[in-house]
């Protein structure tokens, strides 16, 4: 297959700036997390649960400055094509754990949660591509679900290079197929909360890539702040009756 | 599955395409997202409409319309047209589309774009090509992204029908949507499958023909009946062809698999013998030993060169290969191509079985006769089972005379055929045409469509005429289509990417101040080529240092400035990848204009270098090496023999000549450092035709003789390649462009050494070990009384060794990058970009590891650098094959007016002929039994290589291998396959 | 949410009544209300959701592979995963023993049959996202919703590979693949195992007890239903795993008879509400949430 035809369709479709369908809901599961997601960003699909702010379990985990992000991920033996056990400490999960704890250091307001503990769980159902993406999105809504306070919306998306076209939104099969840029952003700024490549890319090229994950990482971001929206006035108006 | 359809908030629809994907015996559901959007236009100049919904690419460009305003009209109906085609008229009628008479403003599905791509890779590119190309005007429309042509699976509709229906469906859009727009156009449907025309009537599609009532349509009708392809409709054959033999079926896929899975059966690339067509053998990993496949019904339609499935034979059907020669002229060229239906109905004809019958009773002699070798020398057997991949391609050939049957000229319908192919090893192929009649006597280019298992001959259709046998174009024309040798003059895309100067292109004055070249213009330098050299792709230099080490400087055009990477030039070069040089041409690998002038190291002109400059001391080690981009300027451009004859006149004293000294000085000692080391020193025959200047007829045949200076500047150039091949490794570890040379496997020596031993036993053995060991031990074997012995036994080392091959540095680890022939452990080729694409990507990755310019991404990428790699070696290996066909055509040539008595030596024995080599022409011939003696008294005795017969004056004879011999040479055509070869005659 | 000793002494005090009152008013033999959605993973063969109002959720995949069967010791591997739990713990393992055994033991093999050498074999993996009372019914209801809506392609080559080896090839055709259910033999319903879990207290018997009744339970039993009776083996247990029930102690055995009356009555009908959850879900609507 093309993975980007001469006449600049690519294997699903789409054009080279075009986002997947990205739908999102928060406050998934009331009743059993104080804030929860669920994203689907093309078919990857992600469930985000947050416990907190609370008393860590130990204090040892406790900091009396800020307050600790923990995230745990689960990915289903289901989530892809070929099913495949995974285990909790592959190298891939912790480095992934470790990039989006760094992230979400940085985007919450930690101090003004001294001594707790913020407990994110994530389940990845489906995956097709874009999987960080998907995550940090989820945990944006997550965390605004739960009443956590943000410095701004982070709003993550993946680009790739095709020849000399980048394309934005990769799903599984074009993901394959070339290295990989994903980028979180920060509100409506250009600021980048989180940035990843995989594999190399060559550098006169980074900027043309950057820039459309920017733009499609504002779009990400209007959605989930109309969705957030939304589920606000549903709240609001069950308070006026 | 119907899947929901949902629109987004910026336009698109999104549905999804579930399938189950079966791989390797698996069943796994796949679940794609799948887009439709309303921006797609038609690409038709005609429309009012699409240029409103045009969406840019990220260069900020939009698609151009390409469908012409004004197509072809229709002979009868008098409208314009355009056509839509299905996947069985691109697959099976490719050659028709290309052609310059038809198929202009052709639509392509989406669809059937993606079932030829998997269908076949090669014809998917061919139709990309011409989509590019704009000259055709043939444009994709992506008829399943498009919300208006986009139509769901209907429940329990196959997935061919359901690509059938998505075709018609844009048929049926196009027609209606330009129908808008102007009322004179028509949309024409072309497939020849009879149901999926009658659908499309039933639908309402009412322009829907198949191919040959669409060329019938068209104005130019006659020209183009006879390039029907066979399989393309279904009344071509007379069913007297059909049912005349039968093939054993294929297995079945699913068969096949689990057969390869488990390990019974193979895959590997059929290799038909040249000795004896019907013998194939296949090398698949599981053996050591190849496996033999003997016998047509074995073969069972396989090509050489096919991928093929096999399957073992029961091991009292292993043989040993064979020692007979068989060519397929002797059995069938008499068959009429109309009916050779009656004796057929048993598998083998007779005279096969008479010729498998004499092959058996030399097994059987052979197993009584001598008690224990015969038996480890048995290989197992197999049939073909299944073919994975044709290496089905053009063909050249000519129509067997003796199959135009008489009533010929009686009407003007179509009238089978058989064209023998000039590769001896493939059968001949069975077409159709009204020309027979004119065709005969010409060479003509075919095209195999089909090889059903009742049809005994494979099916195919004409091409195109080259011209008359034996006349140079013809036979020229001929031998690059068969090496796969692009020689279609430059398009239009490419030259427009040369300098728009053009021949007074001159180096700019300003280049200190805009460019980081080096100014060397001051050094003298000169370059040493054969005689007529037009595209000088290399100059030297030489000088003394204070210090008294030299410098020594090699420079080399710099193709790379003009041919930047991902331009139409650069594709044009990377898919030819080597200039072709043959007796009376050269195929250009860059335009000319480049070649032999902007890029051409003329003397007496400034012009732009590669330099590698090295300090050398007195032994001719490396202090230090520089290379950088330089603007040069030649002092003289010498021949071989001029610079030669300069050097040795002591008279000369000037500044250029003595560098010139100093340079042979070095290379000498460079040399004998190389064979120090173990560098080869192998020889093959090589000749060179003269030319008579004025008539350009092929005057006489001479053995290329060597001077010191060519020695000198081969010296330089292996030097600088070793030189620039260490730098890019030491910048690009996994992709770097290198050139590696495999020590040859121990077996591939195995007969020569027995050779050797028995007939030689005096001579000691070739040894392997290393290449220093193999290189001393031919030193070694000299015959005091026949010089040329020596070299006969570098001939046949020569055809043991391995192939050198280009390879990206990270495909082998660094062990294996050794070249095994000039035994040194990296190399590359670097020195002659004008006619080697490799030089060129050494060229600019050089660039790149010195910091001159970035490299391009194509280059550092080793999945990229894999598929350049894979081309080149391809098209090396071709271009030296074309090369040697063309001189064993003009030697021919020669030797028609040169009859002559020369001696020759046997180099191989089989039980019905000997093979003899003659150095004098360089060619090597096959004679038969037939023509030596008595066939009924000959005795083959395998082990001492040695044929005995009673010669025709009854008096016995032995000849075997290594034996030199009288033999009278002549050509003399043959008169099946009008191929003119040397005919020897031993005396 | 753990009860302190007076909310126990209470809780178990009206559980003990005749009839028992239970905290949310159900009736001994009734479910908690839950909400189920099948078939919305769409790379896997089968798939079913179950959430009760309490937040407990499970999500079971079956995905399908094509084996052979000489290379396998089962057709039917289960995985489960719960949340905050680690996989080798003790109360996983037993999940994971529990179902793999009841499904291994009780389920039509034939229908996953392919050629004599190969086979389907189906990997059933179960995610619980939360849970509060034990989940094993809850895991077994939802892989029962999950298997019921599973789909298998349909083969096209040789049935028959005993003599050649033949590697089996499937129609591309979603659509084109079966329902378990369609490929039993036509005289039997094809329909997977499940497990009850039964609380008791004094001599009442509790259907599907929750985590707050777990805590007072005199006893647990875990029994299984299939093709329309109680198969065994039946086991009891202790099903407030993470505190400690004071009130935990040996049964009367007629409880156990009495247990197999209850199953027989109302399981159909637990069944059959199954089966109505999968007819009246429409597998083509948007998001599962």
């Amino acid at each position: 297959m093309e993975l980007y035809s001469p006449e600049g369709l690519r294997i699903d479709g789409r054009r080279w700036n075009e986002l997947r369908k990205f739908e999102c809901r928060i406050n998934t599961h009331p009743n059993s997390s104080d804030g929860s997601s669920f994203i689907e960003q093309g078919n990857t699909k992600v469930i985000c649960m947050v416990q907190g702010p609370m008393e860590p379990v130990l204090r040892s985990q406790s900091n009396p400055n800020q307050a600790n992000i923990e995230i745990s991920i689960t990915i289903a033996n289901f989530s892809t094509t070929e099913r495949k056990k995974r285990l909790k400490n592959e190298k891939r999960l912790v480095e992934l754990k470790a990039t989006l704890e760094r992230t979400f250091e940085q985007s919450v307001m930690c101090k003004l949660y001294p001594r707790t503990v913020i407990q994110v769980n994530i389940h990845v159902l489906a995956q097709d591509g874009g999987l960080l993406a998907g995550i940090t999105n989820a945990i944006t809504l997550g965390l605004i679900d739960a009443g956590i306070a943000m410095y701004d919306y982070v709003s993550s998306i993946s680009a790739g290079l095709y020849d000399t076209t980048p394309l934005l939104d990769l799903n599984t099969l074009e993901e394959n197929d070339m290295s990989t840029l994903t980028i979180g952003v920060i509100g409506k700024s250009e600021k980048l909360a989180l940035l990843l490549l995989e594999d190399k890319m060559p550098l006169d090229r980074l900027e043309s890539v950057l820039a459309i994950g920017i733009a499609g990482g504002h779009r990400i971001r209007d959605l989930m702040d109309e969705e957030v929206r939304r589920h606000g006035n549903l709240r609001l108006s069950k308070v006026n009756v | 599955m119907i899947a929901k359809k949902q629109k987004l908030s910026s336009g698109l629809t999104v549905t999804s395409k579930v399938f189950v994907r079966s791989r390797n015996g698996g069943a796994t559901k796949i679940v794609r997202e799948h887009y439709l959007r309303n921006d797609i236009p038609c690409y038709s100049k005609l429309c009012h409409k699409c240029h409103t919904i045009l969406k840019p690419d990220s260069k900020g460009e939009l698609p151009r319309f390409i469908l012409s305003e004004s197509p072809t009209r229709l002979e009868k109906e008098g409208s314009i047209h355009y056509v839509v085609v299905d996947t069985n008229i691109i697959l099976h009628c490719i050659d028709l589309l290309e052609n310059v008479d038809c198929f202009y403003d052709v639509i392509i599905p989406q669809t059937v774009l993606e079932e030829v791509k998997n269908r076949s890779f090669p014809i998917y590119q061919r139709i990309r090509s011409l989509v590019k190309s704009d000259e055709k005007r043939f444009v994709v429309f992506h008829n399943e992204f498009s919300e208006s042509t986009f139509i769901a699976r209907a429940k329990n509709e196959s997935s061919n029908d359901y690509n059938d229906r998505s075709i018609r469906q844009v048929a049926k859009w196009y027609a209606e949507h330009l129908q808008e727009s102007n009322e004179d156009i028509k949309v024409l449907f072309i497939t020849n499958d009879k149901d999926n025309l009658q659908k499309a009537k039933t639908e309402g599609i009412v322009d829907a023909y198949n191919l040959t009532d669409y060329i019938e349509e068209l104005p130019n009708a006659d020209v183009l009946r006879d390039l029907i392809p066979q399989t393309s409709n279904n009344e071509s054959f007379s069913s007297s062809d059909a049912n005349e033999t039968s093939y054993p079926e294929y297995y079945s896929n699913s068969r096949v698999l689990g057969g390869l899975k488990n390990g019974t059966l193979y895959q590997g690339i059929l290799n038909i013998s040249s000795y004896n067509f019907l013998e194939g053998t296949v090398q698949v990993g599981a053996f050591k030993k190849p496996l033999l496949i003997l016998g047509t019904k074995n073969l069972n339609r396989g090509f050489n060169g096919d991928a093929v499935i096999v399957e073992l034979l029961p091991k009292d059907k292993w043989r040993e290969p064979s020692t007979t020669i068989i060519e397929e002229e002797v059995i069938g060229a008499d068959d009429n191509a109309d009916d050779d239906g009656d004796e057929e109905i048993e598998f083998i004809n007779d005279k096969e079985r008479r010729l498998l019958a004499q092959e058996a009773i030399k097994e059987t002699t052979a197993a009584t006769s001598s008690t224990d070798g015969a038996h480890s020398r048995l290989q197992p057997t197999a049939k073909v089972v299944g073919v994975s991949r044709r290496s089905w391609r053009y063909y050249v050939g000519q129509i067997a005379p003796t199959s135009v049957s008489k009533d010929h000229d009686t009407g003007n319908s179509a009238k089978s055929c058989f064209v023998i192919l000039m590769d001896k090893v493939l059968p001949k192929i069975r077409i159709r045409t009204r020309k027979a009649k004119e065709l005969l006597g010409q060479r003509i280019v075919v095209a195999v469509d089909s090889w059903p298992s009742t049809s005994k001959y494979p099916q195919g259709h004409f091409v195109r005429c080259l011209g008359e046998i034996e006349s140079a174009e013809a036979e020229t024309e001929a031998l690059l289509l068969e090496h796969d040798v692009e020689y279609r003059p430059f398009s239009k895309n490419v030259l427009d990417c040369l300098p728009k100067e053009g021949d007074s292109w001159v180096v700019p004055q300003d280049f200190e101040t805009t460019t980081k070249r080096k100014d060397l213009r001051d050094k003298l330098v000169c370059s040493i080529d054969p005689p007529g050299c037009v595209d000088i792709d290399d100059a030297l230099h030489a000088g003394i240092l204070p210090n008294g080490n030299y410098e020594v400087g090699v420079h080399i055009a710099d193709v790379t400035h003009f041919v930047k990477p991902n331009t139409a030039l650069d594709s044009e070069g990377a898919s030819r990848g080597t200039s072709v040089y043959l007796v009376d041409k050269r195929i250009d690998m860059l335009p000319m204009l480049l070649g032999t002038n902007l890029c051409s190291l003329k003397p007496y002109v400034e012009r732009f270098a590669f330099s590698v400059i090295w300090e050398l001391d007195e032994d001719a080690n490396i202090v230090n090496v520089q290379y950088m981009k330089s603007v040069i300027k030649s002092r003289e451009a010498f021949s071989y023999e001029k610079a030669q004859n300069r050097i040795d006149d002591p008279k000369q004293q000037d500044e250029l000549t003595q560098s010139m000294r100093v340079l042979l000085k070095l290379s000498k000692k460079l040399k004998q450092k190389r064979l120090d080391a173990g560098a080869l020193n192998l020889a093959s025959p090589e000749v060179k035709v003269h030319m008579d200047s004025e008539t350009s007829d092929p005057g006489e045949v001479e053995i290329k003789k060597l001077l010191e200076t060519n020695s000198l500047v081969e010296e330089f150039m292996l030097f600088a390649n070793i030189s620039v091949a260490r730098k890019i490794y030491d910048s690009y570890p996994q992709t770097a462009m290198l050139r590696r040379h495999a020590p040859p496997p121990a077996t591939n020596f195995e007969v020569l050494n027995n050779m050797l031993a028995v007939r030689k036993p005096s001579m000691p053995t070739i040894s392997l070990e290393s290449s220093k060991s193999l290189a001393d031990s031919l030193d070694r074997c000299n015959d005091p009384k026949d010089p040329y012995f020596n070299t006969l036994l570098r001939i046949m080392s020569t055809r043991c060794m391995m192939a050198a091959e280009y390879f990206p540095s990270g495909s082998y680890g660094y062990p294996e990058f050794r070249h095994y022939g000039l035994a040194v452990d990296i190399y590359t080729h670097f020195t002659s970009p004008i006619r080697r694409y490799c030089d060129v990507v050494a060229h600019r990755q050089l660039a790149g590891a010195i910091g001159y310019e970035m490299l391009d991404l194509s280059h550092r990428d080793k999945s990229k650098m894999e598929l350049i790699v894979k081309n080149i070696n391809k098209r090396h290996r071709n271009a030296q094959f074309a090369g040697r066909a063309s001189i064993e055509y003009y030697v021919g040539q020669v030797m028609r007016n040169n009859e002559s008595e020369q001696e020759g030596y046997v180099i191989k024995c089989f039980n019905n002929g000997i093979v003899v080599l003659v150095p004098k022409f360089g060619v090597e011939g096959l004679i038969k039994l037939e023509l030596l003696g008595d066939v009924n008294s000959a005795e083959y005795d395998e082990d001492k290589f040695e044929l005995k017969f009673k010669d025709f004056n009854n008096k016995e004879r032995v000849i075997g291998v290594f034996d030199k011999v009288k033999v009278d040479v002549k050509s003399i055509k043959d008169e099946v396959t009008g191929k003119r070869k040397a005919q020897l005659i031993l005396k | 949410m753990i009860l302190s000793p007076a909310e126990r002494s209470y809780l178990y005090d009206s559980l003990i009544q005749k009839p028992p009152i239970r905290p949310d008013s159900r009736s001994g033999h009734q479910f908690r209300p839950l909400e189920a959605k099948t078939a919305f993973l769409p790379s896997s063969n089968g798939s079913a959701r179950i959430r009760l109002m309490d937040g407990s959720e499970c999500i079971v995949s079956v995905k399908a592979k094509v084996v052979l069967k000489s290379q396998e010791s089962s057709l039917i591997e289960c995985d489960i995963d719960v949340s905050g739990n680690r996989d080798d713990s003790n109360f996983v393992s037993i999940l994971k023993f529990n179902l793999t055994n009841l499904l291994c033991q009780n389920f039509p093999m034939d229908v996953l049959q392919l050629t004599s050498k190969y086979s389907y074999k189906l990997f059933i993996d179960c995610l619980v996202i939360s849970h509060t009372s034990y989940p094993l019914t809850l895991l077994s209801l939802a892989t029962y919703l999950a298997l019921k809506t599973t789909r298998l392609p349909l083969l096209v080559s040789d049935v028959d590979d005993s003599e050649v080896e033949e590697q089996p090839t499937f129609s591309d055709d979603w659509d084109k693949s079966k329902y378990l259910k369609e490929m039993v033999s036509s005289n039997s319903k094809f329909q997977p195992p499940i497990f009850i879990t039964l609380g008791v207290v004094g001599d009442n018997l509790l259907f599907d007890p929750s985590t707050e009744e777990e805590q007072v339970l005199e006893n647990g039993l875990i029994l299984s239903w299939y093709n329309n009776k109680v198969i065994t083996p039946i086991s009891n247990i202790n099903l407030a795993s993470n505190s400690n029930n004071s009130n935990f102690k040996g049964m009367d055995p007629i409880l156990i008879s009495k247990s197999l009356a209850l199953l027989k009555k109302y399981c159909g009908e637990i069944v059959d509400a199954l089966d109505g959850i999968i007819e009246h879900d429409d597998a083509t609507e948007g998001g599962i949430f």
